[in-house]
């Protein structure tokens, strides 16, 4: 096998279509105001303080904030710049298009809590999943684990609302992102043969 | 064989991947950050004698923009200046200069002449333009700013790098007087690589064609009809009757009507000419706007609060605030307000300014709390706080002499402190306006205080709390540096803070009180502080508190409904005779008070901490627990504690000033005992001041003065005895109540 054909099989499997079941969205909260509400700016409009964002076709509810870290003492945060918390229950991720397959997040609290994804948008509908996010830091909001859930059916929402009072805050977030247990054990293999591939040439040119 | 594996491809594939499927999100435009600025001190409201002022304009640049540390005679020196003289007409040139002082290549001394020399002895009669301007020998205001004043006022911010443009103080239809400017075509940038004439004349680059005309269309004093001569003005505004108007003049081409409701409304389509011609060129300021008593239907005197209301609907962005902190801070009836001042005649009788006096040197709109000011605030209305000088004369004093019985210099007493957000360019008119319009700003008196940080901060449990002492430090960096507050999440003067119900408001102010002496003359003890055992030299005044005072936000009235418009209570019905006002606002109409302001939090030298290397700057913070309603917090401090017999109540609130006005002596009551040296009338209580009477008052009420025979506090020592600050409020916005609309 040429080397050069190694990124191009790489490529394939990585796109292959029923490794990812909805185009995957990440929102890392980077570009917010800090205080203010993210709401449209991640829809093609505006958050409350007037900074427009790029259009990924997300909304939040009001009470989702963004918090930047040169105002504020948070740190490790997998974006560094920007994350986001909930300062009361209207704080919901709405996507109305849809996604399937999961949903992953980076998040920090110091009180365990859980967060509901939803078929409806703003939290409404039937209830597709729930993280169950332990207890993970000293409100210092300086270590951030990953959360990840899968489920079925198509999300319109993520109810981060529902974590306000354990005043957790969230980075990262990726919607229809999560592998199915299926799909990653054939993802991991096609990249172990890819890794065979590199490992067998690097020998051979190590021979001549 | 050549069998390299480069890692790049590797990497690109990866990203191409990755980028194709899933969207990561970037910054697009991330919010604008204001424009770096200061705090800049000026004064938008005196006179020369091209109207009813004492000097020329040459003197009074002189007088109000030199500092000591460029040789000046005088101290104060303002950062910017706009002279504003009154609509109308006048005799005499004001550009022409007393002595050769002051004179200067383009504009010399001339012997024999002065700015009392008429228009006539200087230009010749024939050189008067407009109705009966040869014959009368009276210059209108138009043709004095557009040909005279402005080419002189251009010459001399070029000649002194100083921003300095024209205004007027203009004679109101329907009302009194307001301050005022049209800027649009004043100081051209051109004008930063002039190079200016070494002999007498100067042609100017810019103009005041703007202002000139808004004079001639619009002030009640110019009842020329010559259209501006060659100027050929027609004062039309868009979408209004004009020449459909009854009171349209056709051969002014301006409307004519300037008393009572009519009045008023010329005055609305004044406000219409300036929004739709000069939007962010042009301001409209209401002055002393108590003086002159309340509405009158049959003839132009005061204002009431539908009129300011009427005045900000009409033009947001020009009418944008009022004058109630008024000049004439030394006369023998401060800021010229006084019981049964103006005649209304058969619609009224003799009517008292409103409020009866000024109240610590300012009206009782902005200083009674929970009154006029307030309801305007409570509506969530841009209405700011401003104090100018009313700059004429000395009184019994020539304009060299440091005593006064009449007026302070501007700056010498009153400043008002503008954010003006200039970046890297110097001063320039326009940014000044910018400045004024977004009402950051604050006025004080006697430099009480001269530096201000006033910053509210939202705080949420979690993640976005914030501690005390990270606002405080957001505070006291700005108050040191003298710049502004730009942090997100956080407002300050003349904005408002948007916030979820159930945030936590954290505010921090930080004030600084110069030590040293202020520019009062005076070195004694100052006599009201004598009375409580205070022993304080006038002229080294301390700050003793600083009041936080909230009001809610309930929203715009409607025009026509029954809280819109109404009348302070008239006469006796608030000052009595005994110098006492009623102990709450229960007989003032709802239109004009807002019951919610109150005073939340009192700071005095044991409540505040001061900046550590820096002891002049105090500093207080505090916290607005979860806020659910939409709210404003300003501010006002004094160097006086409560319960000053004669100035103050038990709580803190400035009583009236009837008892330091020497036009009643009977009601003067604070003794000033500090005898002067024979060398000085500084050092001890001078002899201008009145001498206490028994008597008859001006109410006809018969006095037995406690003081009867000795000299009181009055004048200009009454001025400096009673110090103020005021702040512009801050607003904050509880999403899902009512919309701070004024504020965008």
């Amino acid at each position: 096998m040429k080397l050069n054909l190694i990124p191009v099989l790489l490529a394939g499997l990585l796109s292959a279509a029923p490794a990812f079941s909805a185009t995957p969205v990440t929102i890392d909260f980077e570009g917010p105001t800090s205080y203010a509400s993210i709401d449209q700016y991640y829809n093609g409009g505006a958050d409350s303080a007037g900074a427009v964002g790029v259009n990924l076709g997300v909304t939040f509810g009001l009470d989702a904030l963004a918090f930047q870290h040169d105002l504020l003492s948070f740190s490790n945060a997998p974006s560094p710049v920007g994350v986001m918390a909930p300062v009361n229950s209207d704080a919901a991720l709405n996507y109305a298009a849809g996604f399937t397959t999961g949903a992953m997040f980076y998040y920090s609290s110091a009180n365990a809590t859980s967060v509901g994804v939803y078929d409806g948008l703003n939290g409404t509908g039937n209830l597709l999943g729930t993280f169950s996010l332990a207890s993970n830091d000293d409100s210092s909001y300086s270590n951030w684990s990953l959360a990840t859930l899968t489920f079925n059916g198509t999300a319109k929402s993520i109810a981060f609302g529902q974590a306000a009072s354990a005043l957790t805050g969230f980075d990262n977030v990726t919607i229809g992102a999560v592998p199915e247990p299926t799909e990653a054990l054939m993802l991991a293999l096609g990249l172990g043969v890819v890794a065979q591939v590199v490992q067998r040439a690097r020998r051979k040119q190590a021979s001549v | 064989m050549n069998c390299r594996f480069s890692k790049k491809p590797l990497v690109l594939a990866v990203a191409m991947v990755l980028g194709g499927t899933t969207m990561i999100a970037a910054p697009q435009l991330a919010f604008a950050a204001k424009t770096a600025g200061t705090y800049v001190t000026g004064d938008f409201h005196n006179h020369t004698t091209c109207s009813d002022g004492s000097i020329s304009m040459q003197k009074l640049v002189k007088k109000v923009t030199d500092k000591a540390s460029n040789g000046g005679d005088t101290p104060w020196g303002l950062d910017w200046f706009v002279q504003a003289g009154h609509g109308g007409n006048g005799n005499r040139n004001c550009t022409l200069v007393e002595d050769a002082t002051l004179s200067t290549p383009a504009y010399p001394y001339v012997s024999g002449k002065g700015p009392t020399t008429t228009w006539t002895d200087s230009i010749g009669a024939g050189n008067i333009k407009g109705l009966n301007g040869s014959s009368s020998g009276n210059m209108w205001r138009w043709q004095s700013l557009q040909e005279f004043q402005y080419p002189l006022m251009e010459y001399l911010n070029a000649l002194k790098g100083l921003p300095l443009f024209l205004g007027m103080e203009s004679v109101v239809a329907g009302h009194e007087h307001s301050s005022m400017s049209v800027i649009t075509g004043q100081i051209p940038s051109a004008l930063d690589n002039v190079s200016l004439p070494g002999a007498p004349g100067y042609t100017a680059l810019g103009n005041a064609n703007a202002l000139a005309q808004w004079e001639y269309c619009f002030d009640r004093a110019d009842t020329d009809n010559s259209r501006g001569a060659g100027n050929a003005w027609d004062c039309s505004v868009t979408g209004s009757l004009n020449s459909g108007d009854a009171n349209w003049n056709s051969t002014a081409a301006k409307l004519t009507n300037n008393n009572g409701v009519s009045g008023h409304n010329k005055t609305l389509e004044a406000l219409k000419w300036m929004k739709e011609n000069h939007l962010t060129g042009s301001y409209y300021v209401p002055a002393h706007l108590e003086r002159a008593g309340p509405f009158n239907t049959a003839g132009a005197n005061g204002y009431n609060i539908e009129h300011l209301r009427n005045f900000n609907n009409a033009a947001p962005m020009t009418a944008f605030g009022f004058e109630t902190q008024p000049g004439h801070g030394a006369a023998n009836n401060r800021g010229e307000y006084q019981v049964l001042r103006n005649n209304f005649g058969t619609n009224g009788g003799t009517v008292d300014s409103v409020g009866g006096t000024t109240y610590g040197g300012t009206g009782v709109y902005g200083a009674q709390i929970g009154g006029v000011w307030d309801a305007l605030l409570g509506e969530g209305r841009n209405w700011w706080f401003f104090a100018s000088s009313d700059w004429h004369n000395r009184g019994s004093f020539g304009p060299d002499d440091r005593r006064s019985t009449q007026d302070f210099y501007p700056g010498e007493y009153q400043r008002t402190a503008v954010m003006v957000r200039n970046g890297a360019d110097k001063l320039r008119p326009q940014t000044i306006v910018d400045g004024l319009r977004t009402g950051n700003a604050f006025s004080a008196s006697g430099q009480l205080i001269d530096r201000m940080a006033f910053v509210a901060c939202a705080s949420y449990p979690g993640l976005g709390n914030r501690t005390n002492s990270s606002v405080e430090t957001i505070a006291k960096n700005a108050a040191l540096s003298n710049t502004d507050i730009d942090v997100a999440g956080c407002a300050t003067m003349g904005e408002k803070l948007k916030v979820r119900p159930g945030a936590e408001i954290v505010v921090s102010i930080v004030v600084r009180d110069p030590d040293g002496s202020n520019y009062s003359p005076y070195t004694f003890n100052n006599p009201s502080l004598a009375q409580v055992g205070i022993s304080q030299p006038i002229n080294k005044p301390v700050l003793d508190h600083v009041d936080v005072i909230r009001g809610m936000v309930t929203g715009y009235k409607t025009p026509g409904a029954a809280d819109y418009s109404g009348e302070w209570p008239r006469n006796t019905a608030w000052l009595s005779a005994t110098g006492m006002t009623p102990a709450d606002l229960s007989g003032v109409p709802a239109a004009a008070k807002n019951t919610s302001a109150a005073i939340l939090k009192t700071f005095d030298s044991y409540a505040w901490a001061t900046i550590p290397g820096n002891p002049e700057y105090k500093s207080m913070t505090f916290r607005i627990p979860a806020v659910q309603a939409s709210q404003y917090i300003r501010l006002r401090g004094t160097n006086l504690p409560a319960s000053v017999p004669y100035e103050t109540d038990a709580n803190g609130n400035p009583l009236a000033d009837l008892f330091t006005n020497a036009n009643d002596t009977t009601m003067l009551r604070i003794p000033c005992t500090t005898g002067h040296s024979a060398g000085s009338q500084f050092d001890g209580c001078p002899d201008h001041l009145a001498t206490a009477t028994s008597g008859t008052n001006k109410l006809g009420v018969a006095i037995t003065n406690p003081i009867a025979g000795q000299k009181a506090v009055s004048y200009d020592v009454a001025a400096w005895s009673d110090l103020w600050f005021y702040s512009n409020p801050i607003y904050v916005e509880v999403a899902g109540t009512t919309v701070v609309a004024g504020v965008k």
